[in-house]
């Protein structure tokens, strides 16, 4: 009878989980307690509670661990992409390319009227607009580089905390299970922090003979060894493990944290990069050409755009580093409020000679040598030089990132019904299922209320031995 | 296989969070009109709608610009035409002239309609379009021809290239009643003041004796057979070589031979403009001092004068002519390129919306059936979830 209360109990106790996450459900093992011989007689002295299991899928679970990191790694990659599409704003076609776009009609409707400064202040604005369309951008790529910074302090911060609860579960676990019992609910527990972890990072899980856990990332950095648990910190742009001043970027990856660096590091470095060269290679070529025009006033050696002041425009590409250029644009002093200083003309004197816009406009169709930046963590920058329009470089930045998202978002769809999946699997083996239980329930009540019989029985057969007189 | 409470409430979440998300993406696409809304939708067709975009900014940029071509050479037509009428007239007047019968008095009452007719090629000559002297060259802020003949700034005589670094400027006031035009030749080089040259008065036809005159920072007449107020000095600043070559025209065309193209393509252009001296002819020869001319000899009762007017008058007409031909044929290629740019325009207009526009009735279609999908998603949930062996256990 108190065996079958026990069972109970334990059925109770599932119920209750029904909805806890990571909750395995439990069972008893019942077992017949060793026979007696009397009279030469086996005979059985009923049951006893061998083990209350888990019913739980050991590889199933590891499977969910590094699924979840692949898929929190995409989703935390998803947000931002998402961000950064939407700052582009290129799907209603008013982004930079308009600007662009505009830019370039304002030199030929220049062209048409090189006198004139109507077209002359309208140009200065279309580039004023430019670059701002410029600046932004780059300030938000900024801003979201220093959100990734912020986010991985805290990220970090949180992973300690749980290699810390991990570590102390260790203790607890090896010290409940010294005897023979098994601590269940400690391990639930336990595999629900490490599920936790492996969201911020890849991770793989080693169990010893004392039942203590060992969470390591995927390329061998302990996390947790035993009772013991390594920090992970953010020093600069560095990330130090258990303080020791040693950068370990390289060795972590998945998981949110492994997105936020892969944004940091990889992916909005290069796109600052392009837009760098997409911004510099503009300055420069607009430069050169304004450099050597003609002014209303017939002077010379002006200069559209800056940072590129001066005659700096000789040194072109490849010498030239355009970092930073995206942020920096801007009208130079020379044509900034001085409409009459934009260098429309090849000669001096003569308010109807277009050339030098016409050569200017130019560029919009002309072929240029553009870098293109490839940033990977743990190797420097590398570039490659394109033969590209100014126009068709940004049309293929824009394609690059939507294709980065595409995938991501591809990537996110495969993860997200794979471990929907395996979620499925584990709990048709973990889960609790209410009915199944109920049904437990009644079965266990039925043996309980039958042994009570065998109580009443007994009772009434001892009542009638000792009614006998 | 086991099924657990968790696994049904999970997969009724998935599944319905799923298929809001698709409702969504379709209200999107039917709100904004268009299928791509970010470029991860379609980077492909994000691509090609970003090049198409370009493409038709540009194609209604070279339609402003030939637009601007097209009011350019209408104009230009129009002037051409009347100072051929012009012309015209001014033959008659020279053929009834040059006839020996007319008489002094008839000669000279017809000089001040010359002179009429000058001063009104010098205003058709001086048409302006926005402001713009269309006659001028790139020298479009100012008059193209004026009354007086006057002294244009010195150039390196077209075709030589002087060694010399410095400039050589003009000035002066003329005095003489045909435009003329000087060159200036260096026959001993050396340093300003050193070098010495000859000048020519037609142009480099005939030349003055080498070494004639000297060079000087301060203004020296140019002269050869009379001194007519056409001074040259040369800055301080270079060695002339011999062979150096200036000229100086003195005309009543002020402005230049600057070409004005507009952009026709991406690659095309088109010289909208005539220049002054295109259309009147060369300083020293032009229209205007054929007219001048025409006009003394009536003063003076020159019957040969009048009649070698005649001669160069036809060239100018036939000229004029052949202008107009020109004119003419550059504003039918603008009619054609006017027709292929809308062409252009139509085709991409329609690739564009091929590509990023939704088929409104499709898109409706799958929202339709998406709602109905989601309906039922929601009553078979509702239907599972309440499915419980608690309730039929009493």
């Amino acid at each position: 009878m108190m065996a079958q209360q026990k069972a109970m109990e334990v059925t109770g106790n599932n119920i209750a989980n029904v909805n806890t996450p990571g909750y395995s459900r439990q069972s008893l093992v019942f077992e017949s307690n060793p026979v007696v011989l009397n009279n030469g007689l086996q005979l059985g002295q009923g049951v006893k509670v061998a083990e209350v299991v888990q019913a739980f899928d050991r590889f199933t679970t590891q499977s969910i661990q590094q699924r979840t990191s692949a898929l929190s790694e995409f989703e935390s990659k998803k947000s931002m992409l998402d961000f950064l599409q939407a700052i582009l704003n290129e799907g209603d076609g008013s982004g930079l390319t308009q600007s662009l776009e505009e830019f370039w009609n304002a030199w030929e409707d220049l062209s048409n009227n090189p006198g004139g400064l109507l077209e002359r202040s309208i140009l200065l604005k279309k580039a004023t607009t430019l670059s701002e369309r410029f600046r932004f951008l780059y300030s938000q790529f900024i801003q979201m580089k220093n959100e990734m910074s912020s986010n991985l302090n805290m990220g970090l911060q949180e992973l300690n905390k749980l290699t810390e609860k991990v570590a102390s579960l260790n203790g607890k676990i090896v010290a409940a299970e010294a005897g023979e019992t098994k601590a269940n609910d400690l391990r639930d527990q336990r595999n629900n922090l490490i599920e936790k972890i492996s969201q911020f990072a890849d991770i793989t899980t080693l169990e010893m003979d004392n039942g203590s856990v060992m969470v390591m990332t995927a390329s061998g950095v302990s996390l947790v060894d035993g009772i013991q648990s390594f920090s992970l910190v953010q020093a600069g742009e560095e990330i130090h493990w258990n303080e020791i001043p040693t950068d370990i970027r390289d060795r972590l990856s998945g998981g949110k944290i492994g997105a936020w660096l892969d944004l940091r590091d990889e992916i909005l470095p290069q796109y600052m990069g392009n837009l760098d060269e997409l911004a510099g290679t503009l300055i420069y070529q607009v430069n050169q050409l304004h450099f050597n025009g003609y002014t209303l006033d017939g002077s010379t050696g002006k200069t559209f755009f800056v940072p590129n002041s001066g005659d700096d425009y000789v040194a072109g590409i490849p010498a030239v580093s355009f970092s930073g250029a995206a942020g920096a644009i801007a009208l130079s002093s020379d044509v900034k409020g001085n409409p009459q200083n934009i260098a429309a003309s090849s000669a001096a004197g003569g308010l109807g000679n277009n050339e030098n816009a016409l050569a200017i406009l130019g560029l919009q169709d002309q072929v240029a040598d553009i870098r293109k930046w490839t940033y990977e963590r743990g190797s420097a920058p590398s570039s490659q030089v394109q033969s590209l329009t100014p126009d068709e470089y940004y049309t293929i930045f824009v394609g690059d990132m939507g294709l980065l998202g595409e995938e991501i978002n591809q990537g996110l769809d495969f993860e997200e019904s794979l471990i929907n999946q395996l979620n499925e699997v584990r709990d048709s083996i973990s889960g609790v299922n209410l009915n199944e239980e109920m049904v437990n329930l009644t079965k266990y009540q039925h043996a309980f209320e039958a042994a009570s019989k065998l109580i009443a029985i007994s009772d009434a057969m001892m009542q009638y031995l000792m009614e006998i007189r | 296989m086991r099924i657990s409470n968790r696994t049904i409430y999970q997969n009724v979440n998935f599944n319905l969070s799923n298929l809001t998300e698709e409702l969504k993406n379709i209200q999107e696409q039917i709100a904004t009109g268009k299928r791509i809304n970010k470029p991860s939708d379609d980077p492909i067709a994000t691509t090609q709608a970003l090049r198409l975009r370009k493409v038709l900014s540009q194609i209604d940029q070279y339609r402003e610009n030939i637009e601007h071509g097209s009011s350019w050479l209408k104009v230009t037509d129009v002037a051409l035409g009347t100072i051929d009428q012009l012309i015209s007239q001014t033959i008659g007047i020279a053929y009834q002239m040059s006839i020996g019968t007319g008489t002094a008095a008839e000669r000279q009452s017809l000089a001040p309609q010359i002179q009429r007719l000058l001063e009104q090629c010098i205003q058709i000559g001086n048409t302006q379009l926005n402001g713009r002297y269309i006659f001028s060259g790139y020298q479009d802020d100012s008059p193209a021809f004026t009354d007086d003949l006057a002294i244009r700034p010195a150039s390196a005589d077209p075709g030589n290239d002087p060694a010399y670094t410095g400039t050589a400027t003009s000035s002066g006031t003329y005095t003489d009643l045909y435009g003329k035009q000087y060159v200036v030749e260096i026959t001993t080089g050396g340093a300003v003041g050193v070098a010495r040259y000859r000048v020519s008065e037609d142009g480099g036809a005939t030349w003055g004796p080498d070494d004639a005159f000297a060079t000087s920072t301060s203004p020296t007449p140019v002269y050869e057979s009379a001194d007519l107020g056409v001074r040259i000095a040369f800055s301080d600043s270079g060695t002339l070589a011999p062979g150096d070559r200036f000229s100086i025209d003195v005309s009543h065309y002020q402005g230049n031979s600057g070409e004005i193209e507009i952009v026709t393509g991406s690659s095309s252009r088109m010289e909208i403009n005539l220049t002054g001296d295109e259309i009147f002819g060369e300083a020293g020869s032009d229209l205007l001092d054929v007219l001048a001319g025409l006009k003394n000899a009536l003063e003076a009762n020159d019957p040969t004068g009048i009649r070698d007017s005649i001669g160069p008058l036809v060239q100018f007409q036939s000229g004029m002519t052949g202008h107009r031909t020109e004119v003419g044929s550059r504003l039918e290629s603008i009619e054609v390129y006017k027709k292929i740019l809308s062409g252009l325009d139509l085709l991409h207009t329609n690739r564009l919306s091929d590509i990023e526009e939704v088929d409104l009735a499709q898109a409706i279609t799958l929202l339709q059936v998406k709602q109905t999908l989601y309906e039922s998603a929601l009553y078979s949930a509702s239907q599972i979830l309440s499915l419980n062996l608690v309730d039929f256990l009493r």
